[in-house]
């Protein structure tokens, strides 16, 4: 690359140690420090390449949930960072994740988000594909010297799940699926599997998107963030009967809750040691579910039953796009440096009666979503991040500018003998969790 | 055949209905609702019942006072200042059910300015029933 350094500086747009940071690569251990972090980070073009490719491909992220695509030929879409896949149900009854790109030329396959198909045929040339993303049928074959087997769909490099929850690592490199949830990460999702009656949740009502004008990783933040709630969320309070004010708003819930980081970026603010009543999490009294209470109880007990009512779903983000909150699923959605989908979906149990998990709708709606009660005014919040942070450069680190302040609670964090760090549900724990692990993934899983 | 007279009398309740609601007058719009209002907002393909899907919104009358009530507080951050709005409500149908009943269609186009936050002009069209 031929730059001409003094034409830029005689222009007035550079400055010399700003075109080389520009040209020299990201320094993320300077970005990213134990208390702070750098907020170019949060609309940098060049840091968001990096991460698609080294977080989205290189690393496990969630993809979907097996109850969305129960029958054999059934399949969803899903953008994994720049990567759009399809989730699809094989007549073997296996999950296959392929990449949602015609091998040929590269057409897109399934422009609709579902759907079922006994194979994928693209519009183009009519290449067909099976479910298994293996090349079945090509017009006029004889033009074809190379083995059929090369001409099949990108298949995702590692697919394991969990409870019906579907995990990719699209590259195939990041080891094996528990390293990465460790013991945190499975007990979380089973902390809400397990409130299900038989166990099984369902993901299937369909996902609904919510378009933000900010950097994806403002999401995994707020998301676990416990400080903003009695500010941001102070009509919701104002205006409703809401649990949170018993878990999460003002100084004694905030302080009896707990920010918890369980390392490798899997987050949860947990409200369990503020709950007043059993069932607060669902706004209910007992006698209004009773049958609900009684199969929870016939399956794991008396005594689980009546802790878990109490103890409630949790709520927690997995690293790097997957929101467990509470009664509600949310995949954060890449799309570019400034811009992001917050999809949601709503927890659906077996084994409830119909008004229940239509309970569970109705909760969904008024938490989440554009025209929801509670992050309508995260979207406006981030996206007043995102326009707050816009000008700052990387090379500002050096000059002490456009630095994020992430250090509440340090003090009084706690670490227990497995690495757990703990604190005060309002303590900055959780956020600095997060970008710890983006630090440790950004400078390991670098391309040669 | 809906009477020109009938037709004219809904219009101008769609045309009221929409400046109120333009204009953030709230009292005003609510005063307008009966005690079985249902505001629903299905996101994308419709299949079977409200109840039974996950909607943008699916407000029963209370749900709806809740909503003013939140809007009201002050602190609304997502409507802090209000969007600057109009709507452009058109192809009005209206058709008479008996009893005293009539349904009414029209398509609208919103015009949103996102003042919030990001400034850009947001379009939705749609169709109400």
């Amino acid at each position: 690359m031929c730059i001409n350094l003094k034409a830029l500086k005689t222009w007035g747009l550079f400055t010399e140690e700003r075109i080389m940071f520009t040209f020299m690569g990201i320094d993320y251990g300077q970005l990213v420090q134990g208390d702070r972090i750098h907020a170019s980070l949060l609309h940098d073009p060049d840091a968001f390449a990096e991460e698609m490719d080294r977080i989205f491909i290189r690393g496990w992220v969630f993809v979907g949930h097996e109850s969305e695509i129960k029958l054999q030929g059934d399949w969803v879409t899903r953008q994994l960072g720049n990567e759009s896949v399809i989730m699809v149900r094989e007549d073997d009854d296996s999950v296959n994740v392929v990449a949602n790109r015609c091998a040929h030329r590269g057409t897109t396959l399934c422009w609709e988000h579902q759907g079922n198909s006994s194979f994928f045929q693209c519009t183009y040339h009519n290449w067909r594909f099976g479910l298994d993303g293996a090349v079945r049928a090509i017009p006029f074959p004889d033009g074809y010297t190379n083995p059929k087997e090369q001409l099949g769909l990108d298949r995702a490099g590692q697919i394991d799940s969990y409870r019906g929850f579907v995990f990719v690592n699209l590259d195939g490199s990041a080891g094996p699926l528990d390293e990465h949830l460790g013991a945190a990460g499975y007990e979380l999702i089973d902390r809400l599997c397990d409130l299900s009656p038989t166990g099984r949740i369902d993901l299937s009502k369909g996902w609904i998107a919510h378009r933000v004008q900010s950097n994806w990783k403002l999401w995994p933040e707020s998301d676990s963030d416990g400080y903003h709630v009695g500010f941001v969320h102070a009509s919701m309070s104002a205006a409703t009967d809401t649990y949170y004010d018993e878990v999460v708003v003002g100084g004694d819930a905030v302080s009896s809750s707990r920010a918890v980081d369980y390392g490798n970026g899997h987050l949860e603010l947990d409200f369990r040691p503020s709950y007043k009543s059993e069932l607060s999490w669902l706004g209910v009294t007992r006698d209004k579910v009773q049958d609900y209470y009684e199969a929870l109880a016939t399956r794991v007990g008396v005594e689980s039953a009546e802790e878990m009512l109490w103890q409630g779903p949790p709520h927690a983000f997995l690293f790097p796009n997957l929101f467990l909150g509470e009664l509600v699923i949310a995949i954060v959605e890449p799309l570019g440096p400034g811009e992001m989908i917050h999809r949601h979906t709503s927890v659906q149990f077996e084994g409830v009666e119909k008004g229940f998990n239509q309970r569970l709708l109705r909760q969904t709606e008024a938490a989440v979503g554009p025209a929801s009660f509670i992050t309508s005014d995260d979207a406006i919040t981030a996206e007043r991040i995102q326009s707050g942070i816009s000008g700052t450069h990387r090379s500002w680190a050096k000059e002490n500018r456009g630095w994020i302040d992430l250090s509440r609670g340090l003090h009084r964090e706690e670490v227990d003998e497995m690495g757990t760090r703990s604190s005060d549900a309002s303590d900055e724990t959780t956020n600095r969790g997060f970008w710890r692990r983006y630090l440790e993934v950004m400078t390991r899983n670098v391309s040669m | 055949m809906i009477p020109g007279d009938l037709h004219a009398e809904v219009e101008a309740f769609l045309y009221h209905e929409a400046r109120l609601a333009d204009e953030f007058q709230l009292d005003e719009w609510e005063a307008l609702l009966t005690d079985d209002f249902h505001y629903w907002v299905p996101a994308g393909r419709i299949v079977g019942e409200p109840s039974e899907q996950l909607s943008y919104l699916n407000d029963n009358r209370t749900r709806v006072a809740t909503r003013i009530r939140q809007l009201k507080t002050g602190k609304r951050l997502s409507q802090i200042p209000f969007s600057p709005m109009r709507r452009i409500i058109s192809n009005i149908e209206v058709s008479d059910l008996g009893d005293d009943e009539i349904s009414t269609k029209a398509n609208f186009v919103i015009y949103e300015i996102a003042a919030q936050s990001t400034g850009e002009l947001r379009v939705w069209p749609g169709h109400a029933q």
